[in-house]
C-alpha cells in the first residue's frame, strides 16, 4: 500500500486544483472572455469538411481505441459534435467505425443531435456509425480497408491511440485525405505530427470543446489551467532552489526520496 | 472510488466500493450475453438477406462457432492412464492452438506494418527544410547511431574517443533521450493531467455536455 502521506498530498493538490478551476469557470462571463491563441487543428476542421464536400467524398471520424470511460474519448465526442454539425450543414456523410459498443451508441446520439441542430434530421444515417471490433488490429484492418475503398477526403483521429496510430495516419495520407489528429498519448503524438496535416497536442484535445463552443464558463476553465500551470512552475522553481541549498522540506512533503 | 483512494484504510468505504464493483461485474456479464445474442442475430440476418458483404458475416458466424466449440467447454484428456481436465483456453487444447496459430499471427502481421510505415514517415519528416527540421534530423541521427554498436565503432575509428573520452555517441543518445526529450514529454504530460482534471470537473458539473450531443 502506498504511504498515506502521498494520498494526503494528492488530496490537497486535488482540492486546490478543483477550487482554482471552479473559481475561474464561474467567474468568467460573456463580456470578459479570456484571450486564447488559435489552435490550427481546430480552425482546419471547417476547411477539411469543405474539402470533402467539394470532392463529394465522406469524412471519417475515429474516436480512439478506448471506451467511453476514458476522458480522451469524451473529448473526442465533443469534437465529433462540432464536426458532425458542420458535415450536416454541408450535407457530407460522416463514417465512424467504433471499437466499443457504448462509444458507438453515444456517437450515434451525438451525430443525431448535431443533425437536428443543423436543421437536417433527414440526412442522419445511423448505419454510418457502427461497431467493428474491440480487437486493436482487427479494427485497424477494417479501417485501413475502408480508407482504401471509400477514399474519405477528411480523416479525423481524436482520442486515445496506441500502436495503430501510424498505420491509420499513413494509410490516410496515402489516400490523399486531409488529416486532423488529436491525442493525449505522449508516445503517439510524434506519429500524428509527421503523418497528419494538423495535430492537437496533449491538452489541446481537452481544450477543443471549450474553443469550439465559445462557452464563457468552459473558456474560463482553460484560463484556470494556465494559472495551475504557473503554480506548479513556481513549486518547481522553489523545489530546485531549496534542494540546491540542502533544504528538503518540499521533497519530504511531496513524498519523494 | 475516489473516496476509497484517499481513505484506503476505512473498512466501510472499502466495503461499499467492493459492492459497487461487484454490481458492475454482474451487469457486465449480462451485457456480454445480450451483446453476444445481438451479434449472432444481426449477422445471421445479414447472411439470410444476402446484404452487401454478407460473406464476411458468414465467416464471422463460422469462426465464432468453431472457436466457441473448442474454447468454452472443458476438455478431458487421458494420457498414460492419467485423466486431466483442461479449460478450453488452456495450453494443449484446440482453443489455445486457434489463439496461438490464427489470432496471434494475424495481429502480428498487422502490427508489422508499422515498421514499413515508420520508414515512409521518417523519409518525409527528416527532410531538412528549416532549422527545426534540421535539428530533428540531427537528433534522430544521433539517437539512431548511438543506439547501435556501429555508432560507437565509427566514433572510435575516427579517433574521436581520444578527444571526447567516454562522451561518445551512445552517451549523447542517452543524454538526448533522458534530458531534452524527457523534459518535453513531462511538460506535455503536465498539461494533459491538468486538462484531464479540468475536463472531468466540467463533465461532472454538467458544464460541458457536448460529449452527449448537448450544447
Amino acid at each position: 500500500m502506498p504511504p498515506v502521506l502521498d494520498h494526503a498530498t494528492v488530496f490537497v493538490a486535488m482540492i486546490v486544483l478543483c477550487a482554482i478551476i471552479l473559481y475561474y469557470t464561474f467567474k468568467t462571463t460573456a463580456g470578459k472572455l479570456p484571450k486564447l491563441r488559435t489552435i490550427a487543428g481546430l480552425s482546419a476542421i471547417d476547411e477539411a469538411i469543405g474539402r470533402a464536400t467539394e470532392l463529394g467524398k465522406p469524412a471519417l471520424f475515429i474516436s480512439g481505441l478506448s471506451d467511453i470511460d476514458n476522458i480522451q474519448t469524451l473529448a473526442a465526442l465533443s469534437i465529433l459534435s462540432y464536426v458532425a454539425q458542420k458535415a450536416a450543414e454541408y450535407d457530407t456523410p460522416i463514417i465512424m467505425p467504433n471499437v466499443y459498443s457504448v462509444t458507438m451508441v453515444t456517437a450515434q446520439e451525438v451525430v443525431r443531435e448535431a443533425h437536428l441542430r443543423a436543421g437536417r434530421p433527414d440526412t442522419y444515417r445511423p448505419d454510418n456509425i457502427y461497431y467493428v471490433s474491440d480487437e486493436q488490429f482487427a479494427f485497424v484492418a477494417h479501417t485501413s480497408g475502408l480508407m482504401e475503398r471509400e477514399r474519405p477526403a477528411a480523416n479525423f483521429y481524436m482520442g486515445s491511440f496506441f500502436g495503430e496510430s501510424l498505420i491509420l495516419a499513413e494509410t490516410g495520407n496515402a489516400t490523399g485525405a486531409i488529416q486532423i489528429a488529436g491525442t493525449a498519448e505522449t508516445a503517439q503524438i510524434p506519429f500524428f505530427v509527421v503523418a497528419c496535416d494538423y495535430c492537437l497536442i496533449g491538452e489541446e484535445l481537452y481544450a477543443a470543446s471549450a474553443v469550439l463552443s465559445q462557452d464563457p464558463r468552459q473558456l474560463g476553465s482553460i484560463k484556470a489551467q494556465d494559472v495551475v500551470k504557473l503554480l506548479i512552475f513556481a513549486v518547481m522553481i522553489i523545489g530546485c532552489v531549496s534542494e540546491t541549498f540542502g533544504a528538503h522540506f518540499l521533497m519530504n512533503w511531496l513524498g519523494g526520496s | 472510488m475516489l473516496v476509497d483512494y484517499f481513505f484506503p484504510r476505512t473498512p466501510v468505504i472499502h466495503g461499499t466500493r467492493e459492492i459497487f464493483l461487484n454490481w458492475g461485474r454482474i451487469a457486465v456479464t449480462f451485457a456480454m450475453i445480450l451483446g453476444l445474442i445481438n451479434l449472432l442475430f444481426s449477422n445471421f440476418k445479414k447472411v439470410m438477406l444476402q446484404s452487401r458483404g454478407w460473406i464476411y458475416n458468414l465467416i464471422l458466424l463460422v469462426s465464432f462457432a468453431v472457436t466457441f466449440y473448442f474454447s468454452v467447454p472443458y476438455h478431458t484428456i487421458v494420457k498414460d492412464g492419467a485423466v486431466t481436465t483442461l479449460k478450453g483456453t488452456d495450453a494443449g487444447t484446440v482453443g489455445f492452438q486457434i489463439f496461438m496459430n490464427v489470432y496471434t499471427p494475424l495481429s502480428a502481421t498487422m502490427f508489422a506494418l508499422v515498421a514499413f510505415f515508420i520508414a515512409s514517415v521518417a523519409f518525409r519528416a527528416f527532410r531538412a527544410k528549416n532549422i527545426e527540421a534540421l535539428l530533428l534530423l540531427l537528433s534522430a541521427a544521433v539517437v539512431m547511431l548511438g543506439s547501435v554498436p556501429l555508432g560507437d565503432a565509427w566514433f572510435a575509428a575516427l579517433h574521436l574517443d581520444s578527444v571526447f573520452g567516454t562522451h561518445n555517441l551512445s552517451w549523447l543518445s542517452n543524454f538526448v533521450q533522458s534530458v531534452p526529450m524527457s523534459a518535453a514529454q513531462r511538460a506535455i504530460n503536465l498539461g494533459v493531467a491538468i486538462g484531464m482534471v479540468s475536463m472531468s470537473i466540467k463533465i461532472l458539473g454538467g458544464i460541458d455536455r457536448s460529449y452527449f450531443g448537448g450544447e
